[in-house]
This record gives structure tokens, C-alpha cells and sequence, in this order.
């Protein structure tokens, strides 16, 4: 009888532990009735469920977001001052009152308005600082380099008319004449005569990305067939040198998206960003999968 | 111990066996679960470095986004359920208006009931799609209910000399390019005709339509269309013919050069026969712009609604476009 009684004990003590599982945060006075009639009341909780479900991840990322920015980025005269520029800026353009303006945007004072601007700018800033601190490491990953091409299509299957225009332009390149005045001439697709920034995940044809991968030094590549058989690359490395490249390669990974999302979950996991509600977790989860700094 | 264990090894092999598998599963089940944590008798959602952030203060931050209007929505959905009984019927009428809604937007256009939940929750605030075919049935029975006891208010000498209501038939004979019919077709409405002509009567309408009426969609309910006024969306032959009719009459056969040949009944101008037809009800709402909101209104102040934030009060009026007088 003992022994069924301690098996007994510790079946129900495993199942209680298992039984442990993930909590959902609750707000304090969560009965307190906000509107009632009848016998229909909604209370604070019901109020606060429904709104987790309206965007709560939305909310979290962005309170979290400008947590972290806060301790990274310190609020300097020179924020400030960019912060209130934006809003005279925006002033100006105004046809209404500020205070209507202000209630549009879902503000209340100048100062909510200005917080909101300055933890923008400081997110902007956030990247940067991400760039700088990891430059090097970021130049090696992703071998930035500048270049021009001119792009000549196997017209009606004639690859020995399309070599010879190759050889032509080559030709012309070197004897002097202008990069883009030789790709009008011969380039199937004249916007790639423009000097671009090529990095090792630019979306480019593999055997061009290779030949890119490869060079060292500016030069002009002999003809190379593209990876289909369909034409010709003429490529002309123009810039190796990575401060040469440097502010082009700024700007490629300040605007690339899946480059901001590295970044913020390198600070998102660099400032401990922990979840203990299971509900939101969910929610950021589905929408914000990159901000969870490991997976769950 | 070493002569109990001697005698009951089998059930010590056993009971050890069962206690490893145990403690396996209790870990396996919370190896994944998250953290929790409580700070100063409060939940906290997440922390950043050491910073805490709270249910409370998330509350709060929602709030200034979302609070008024979930509370708006909430009201408006307290209200309709405070004051509609979900009755059977209604139920089958929300799923069946759900999974032919669900059918068409897949059939059509190819995505179903996921982008309707997305579309009732990002325009509309509801938790998903059938939540939101739900509150607008129950608010059609909401109006129609409000709009069938105030009926003298609504349904005015002047609202029919405007509108024409009436409750109508019909029988179609469908041509495939009705200005150059074949011969079949031909032959098929002077069937229909000589029929008409001599073996029914204005009394044997619907028994006609069931059996003569290519209209799928009406004929086997006797050729039924529902409620008919001047707002009505018909092609103009038909709805002229059909506002044109007594109670009981039924018109010449009328030709459209899109469908064919009508013959259209005025089954009833009475007010109860369409009283709850949904768009007799739309025609009213149209006429009285912030009626809809005006009953919503009425019905909460009849079941003593108590607010405790005034200004939740307030944004609620506003939403609903009505005065505090009217209180």
C-alpha cells in the first residue's frame, strides 16, 4: 500500500512539473470594469487581451528598440537639433493647426513628437554604429568592390558576331574611349555600364560573380560567357581599395534590409532581450521572428 | 534495505525505470518554455539589459494606440450581444453566409479564409472573419428589430411614395444572345407563354416559375426575388415592370436584351412581408444616415451602461455620432 501511495506521489509531482508550462503576464486589476451594461462588463483584461492581439508585437519591438538605442546611442546637442529640424520642417509644410497635426499623428505634446524623432534618428545611428564597430569583419563577409559592365546578347544564336563586338569594345576601352560610350554601342543593357557597388551576395550571374570574388586589382576582364550561354560580359573592376568603396558600401548596408536585421538582432541579443510572456512571445514569433535573439 | 530490496528487485527495477522516464518527460515538457518573472508583485513581459517592462506598463502603451478604439469595438459587439439571441437559425445563417463567403473569395480569387481573418482584423479591429460575419448579421436583427417597433417612424406614407417597396416573383426564360434567339429558344418561351396563358393563374404564380423559370437561383423558391424598391440593383426593364405593379398583378412578359423574357409578380406591399429583408433595411438606413448608430446607442443607454472613464464615454459618442441630449 506504502509503495503505491510514494508511486503514486511521485507520478502526480512529474505531472504538476510538466504541468509548469509557459505563463501569460497579467496586468494588475485586471477585474477593475471599464464599461458595463447589463450584464455585459469589460473589464481591464478583456481590454488588454484584445489589444495584444491588435499588434502587440509591433509595440514590444519598438519600446525594446528604443530602449536599446537609448543606451547606445547618447542624446547629444546635435541629435537634438536634427530631431527639431525635422519637426519645423514639418511645421512649415503645415496647412493646419500643430495641435490638430500633432493629434493626427498620435501625439499629444511636441515633446512625445520629438522623443519619437530622436529614437528614429538613434535607430538610424544604431546601424551605423554596427557598420563601424564591425567594418572589417563586414568588408571580408561580403568583398565590396566597384565595377561597370557591358552586357552583349547572343542575338539569333550568332556567338561569333557577339565575340567580335566583344573584342571590338575591349578594343576601344583600351585604346581610351569612354566606358559608357562603348556600352551604348555594343551593351545589350546600357544601365550596367553605370559604376556600381558589387558585393559577394549580388544578385549577378555566377560566372560574373566569380570573376568578381576573384579580382584583386582594378582591370578589364577579358570577354566571359555567361552562365547560360545566352552572351558576353565585359566587366571593368573600377575601385578595389575598401576605403575607396567605403561610403558606397555605408550606404548598400544601411538600406539593406536583411542587413538591419542582423544588426538589430546583434543588439537585441547583445542587451539581453528576454520574453516572459508566452503570448507575445507567439505574436513577435510570427511577425518578428529576426528581434528573438535564439531560436525557441 | 538490502533484504527489501532483495525480495521486491523486479518492483525496484521497475519503479527506477518509471522515475527515469518520468523526469525525462517533466524536462522534455519544460525545455522550451520560457522564463518567468515577476517584479514587485507585478508580470513582467520582457526586460532589456536590466530594465523590466511590465503587463502594466504594456497595458498603458497599447493603450494610447489601441484602447479607445478595441474599447469602441467591444461595446458595439457588448451591445449587439446584450440585446440579439443567438438563436439556433442565426447560428446556421453566420456559417452558412461565412462558408459561402469563405467559397467564393477562394473559387475567385484564389485565397480564402486567411486573408478574410487578416481583412477583419486589420480594417475592422475583429479577432477574424467570422467574428466579423457574425456582428453584422446580429446587427442586421439589431436594426431590423428596432426599425419593425418604431415602424410608423420609418415606413411612412412618404417613404413608400419614394420608394415603392414591394416583395416580388418572376419567371425568366433565359436566351443565350437574346436579340438573335434560336429556334429552341424561341420554342422554349412560347411554351412558357402558352402555358402561362392557359394553364395557370396569378394565384398559381409560384407553381409556374418552380417549373418554367431558368433562373436557378429563384426557381425553386417559386420564383421568390425578395424585396424590391427603386434602389434596387436589377436591369432597368425589370425594375420599372416591377415597381410598376399592384399587389397581386403580374406583368406582361418583359423582354432584356441581357437575359431574355421576365414575367414578374408583385407578391405583397405589405410592410411585414419584407420587414426583415436585409435590404429594406439597407434602403432605411440609407434614408436615416446615422440611425445604425443611433440604435446601438439606444440599446446601451437601455440596459444602464456605466462608464468609468469619462473620456471613453466621450470617444464612444463620437464614434457613434450622437449627442449627449440625446442621452
Amino acid at each position: 500500500m506504502k509503495k503505491i501511495k510514494v508511486l503514486t506521489i511521485t507520478l502526480l509531482t512529474v505531472l504538476l512539473i510538466a504541468g509548469c508550462g509557459n505563463k501569460t503576464a497579467k496586468i494588475s486589476n485586471g477585474s477593475d470594469i471599464l464599461i458595463q451594461f447589463g450584464n455585459t462588463k469589460i473589464t481591464k483584461a478583456d481590454l488588454y487581451s484584445s489589444m495584444l492581439e491588435a499588434d502587440s508585437g509591433y509595440t514590444i519591438i519598438n519600446i525594446a528598440n528604443k530602449m536599446i538605442a537609448n543606451a547606445e546611442i547618447e542624446t547629444t546637442a546635435e541629435l537634438l537639433s536634427e530631431a527639431q529640424e525635422q519637426i519645423d520642417t514639418y511645421k512649415a509644410s503645415l496647412t493646419e493647426d500643430w495641435k490638430t497635426a500633432l493629434e493626427k499623428l498620435g501625439f499629444e505634446t511636441e515633446e512625445q513628437l520629438l522623443e519619437q524623432i530622436l529614437t528614429s534618428i538613434k535607430s538610424d545611428k544604431l546601424i551605423t554604429k554596427y557598420i563601424d564597430e564591425n567594418f572589417e569583419a563586414l568588408a571580408q563577409e561580403y568583398a565590396p568592390l566597384m565595377a561597370r559592365m557591358i552586357y552583349i546578347k547572343y542575338e539569333d544564336n550568332d556567338i561569333e558576331k557577339a565575340k567580335a563586338n566583344a573584342a571590338l569594345a575591349i578594343n576601344e576601352i583600351k585604346t581610351g574611349v569612354d566606358f559608357k560610350t562603348v556600352a551604348e554601342k555594343y551593351s545589350t543593357t546600357v544601365a550596367l555600364a553605370n559604376e556600381n557597388l558589387y558585393t559577394r551576395y549580388s544578385e549577378m550571374d555566377y560566372n560574373v560573380l566569380q570573376y568578381l570574388l576573384a579580382v584583386m586589382e582594378p582591370t578589364l576582364s577579358p570577354p566571359i560567357e555567361n552562365n547560360n550561354s545566352s552572351g558576353i560580359y565585359i566587366i571593368q573592376v573600377t575601385k578595389t581599395n575598401i576605403e575607396q568603396v567605403k561610403e558606397a558600401f555605408i550606404d548598400f548596408l544601411s538600406g539593406n534590409d536583411e542587413f538591419i536585421t542582423k544588426a538589430n538582432n546583434y543588439y537585441f541579443t547583445k542587451h539581453n532581450f528576454t520574453l516572459y510572456d508566452v503570448k507575445t512571445f507567439e505574436f513577435i514569433k510570427e511577425g518578428y521572428p529576426s528581434y528573438l535573439p535564439e531560436e525557441k | 534495505m538490502k533484504e527489501f530490496l532483495k525480495q521486491n528487485w523486479f518492483v525496484a527495477v521497475i519503479a527506477l525505470f518509471f522515475i527515469g522516464i518520468s523526469i525525462y518527460y517533466a524536462y522534455d515538457q519544460n525545455k522550451d518554455n520560457l522564463p518567468n518573472k515577476v517584479v514587485d508583485g507585478k508580470d513582467v513581459v520582457f526586460s532589456v539589459d536590466d530594465t523590466n517592462f511590465t503587463a502594466d506598463e504594456l497595458y498603458d502603451e497599447l493603450y494610447k494606440t489601441y484602447g479607445k478604439s478595441e474599447l469602441f469595438l467591444k461595446f458595439y459587439m457588448g451591445v449587439i450581444d446584450a440585446n440579439v439571441e443567438e438563436t439556433e437559425e442565426l447560428k446556421s445563417q453566420i456559417n452558412n453566409a461565412v462558408t459561402q463567403t469563405v467559397s467564393y473569395y477562394t473559387n475567385y480569387y484564389g485565397y480564402g479564409l486567411d486573408y478574410l481573418n487578416q481583412l477583419a482584423k486589420y480594417y475592422y479591429g475583429y479577432p477574424d472573419f467570422p467574428s466579423y460575419v457574425e456582428y453584422q448579421i446580429k446587427a442586421e436583427k439589431l436594426y431590423s428589430g428596432y426599425i419593425k417597433e418604431h415602424a410608423q417612424e420609418y415606413v411612412t406614407e412618404e417613404f413608400i411614395a419614394k420608394h415603392s417597396p414591394r416583395v416580388i416573383s418572376y419567371c425568366l426564360i433565359k436566351f443565350d444572345d437574346p436579340k438573335n434567339p434560336t429556334a429552341e429558344e424561341t420554342s422554349r418561351l412560347n411554351t412558357a407563354q402558352q402555358a402561362w396563358t392557359n394553364e395557370y393563374s396569378v394565384e398559381k404564380f409560384a407553381e409556374f416559375a418552380m417549373k418554367y423559370s431558368e433562373d436557378a437561383s429563384t426557381a425553386g423558391d417559386g420564383g421568390l426575388l425578395g424585396y424590391v424598391d427603386d434602389n434596387s440593383s436589377l436591369v432597368d426593364a425589370f425594375l420599372k415592370a416591377a415597381l410598376d405593379l399592384e399587389e397581386g398583378q403580374v406583368s406582361e412578359w418583359i423582354f432584356d436584351e441581357n437575359y431574355g423574357y421576365f414575367l414578374i409578380k408583385c407578391d405583397s406591399k405589405n410592410y411585414e412581408n419584407y420587414a426583415t429583408d436585409p435590404n429594406f433595411l439597407s434602403t432605411v438606413l440609407t434614408d436615416n444616415a446615422n440611425l445604425a448608430n443611433e440604435i446601438v446607442w439606444k440599446y446601451a443607454q437601455g440596459a444602464n451602461i456605466t462608464f468609468v472613464d469619462d473620456s471613453v464615454k466621450e470617444y464612444i459618442m463620437q464614434q457613434l455620432n450622437v449627442d449627449k441630449d440625446g442621452e
